[in-house]
């Protein structure tokens, strides 16, 4: 395997699975972020409300 | 039976209930994701024979054809998201239009991009004006100018109708790209997999791509589930369901 990853055809196959990780990681990542930051977001806007 | 669906489009559609059931689909959605994808993934680096004339240069399918299925059937949930959304104005149904552009301009890009790569060493090109190629750039262009059009309206109703709407007329390209190999003499091959003949494919070679495509298309699900979450706990959080879902 490592074999072929590096001769021939490996450089192509190397990028194009890394460049579809790197994709669907960054959405996931941005997914959680957004949650994170609408969590914060809202709560904020609650503790307010209480005052 | 008017009532059902007026009940169904306020209640059972409802931003609460839509919140209420994705969270508790989310998990069984990433974990089925993350089995297939990682079954895939491997079974198609490792386990699958390599193609009597492309060698393991083939192993590109396993992430080009689902992120072009992908591309497609995002397109295709977001026309039917367009519709919903300018019949009956079901209020899910447009956040989930706004949700799937960006993912959908993702596996368009991913498409072109692995397609472009596998395209070197076989076809000697990275790219050329094939109609299979060029159909799917306009699609990318087309979900680049609902990206467009969803940042440039402020006023969310008229964006709603004027995103559903432009969709719509961007649905006629699906049909064009699907048929783009068998109207025109391309450069591309026919397709791999059909519903309705027999798969050119060996089954040691299917099993890990069908695994993939089930698993990108999860993978949309969980993404959307996701954004539509956040932008709902934002738009609603003036109301008391999210004050108790928070506390």
């Amino acid at each position: 395997m490592i074999n072929m990853m590096f001769h021939g055809y490996g450089y192509s196959i190397l990028s194009a699975y890394s460049m579809t990780l790197i994709v669907m990681s960054l959405f996931w990542i941005v997914a959680l972020l957004s949650k994170r930051q609408a969590t914060k977001k809202v709560k904020r806007y609650l503790s307010q409300e209480k005052k | 039976m008017r009532r059902a669906w007026y009940w169904i489009s306020q209640q059972g559609l409802s931003t609460q209930s839509f919140y209420k059931t994705s969270g508790r689909l989310l998990p069984f959605i990433t974990a089925g994701f993350l089995v297939l994808f990682l079954y895939g993934l491997i079974a198609g680096l490792f386990f699958a024979p390599a193609d009597y004339q492309q060698g393991d240069g083939f192993r590109i399918i396993y992430v080009h054809v689902p992120s072009a299925f992908a591309a497609m059937a995002i397109y295709f949930c977001m026309t039917i998201c367009a519709v919903l959304t300018l019949v009956w104005r079901i209020k899910i149904a447009s956040l989930c239009l706004t949700a799937s552009t960006s993912l959908g301009a993702g596996f368009t890009f991913l498409a072109l991009v692995t397609g472009s790569i596998w395209g070197k060493p076989m076809w000697g090109t990275w790219w050329i004006w094939d109609a299979r190629l060029t159909s799917v750039l306009i699609l990318f262009f087309i979900y680049g100018g609902l990206i467009a059009l969803q940042s440039i309206i402020a006023n969310k109703q008229h964006r709603d109708r004027a995103v559903s709407l432009m969709t719509l007329v961007g649905a006629i390209n699906l049909p064009i790209i699907h048929y783009s190999v068998i109207w025109w003499s391309t450069l591309h091959q026919g397709a791999t997999l059909s519903l309705f003949s027999e798969s050119l494919i060996a089954p040691a070679m299917l099993r890990p791509l069908l695994a993939m495509i089930a698993a990108f298309m999860l993978f949309y699900g969980m993404i959307v589930c996701l954004r539509m979450r956040n932008t709902i706990l934002v738009t609603d959080m003036k109301t008391e369901w999210v004050k108790k879902v928070l506390q």
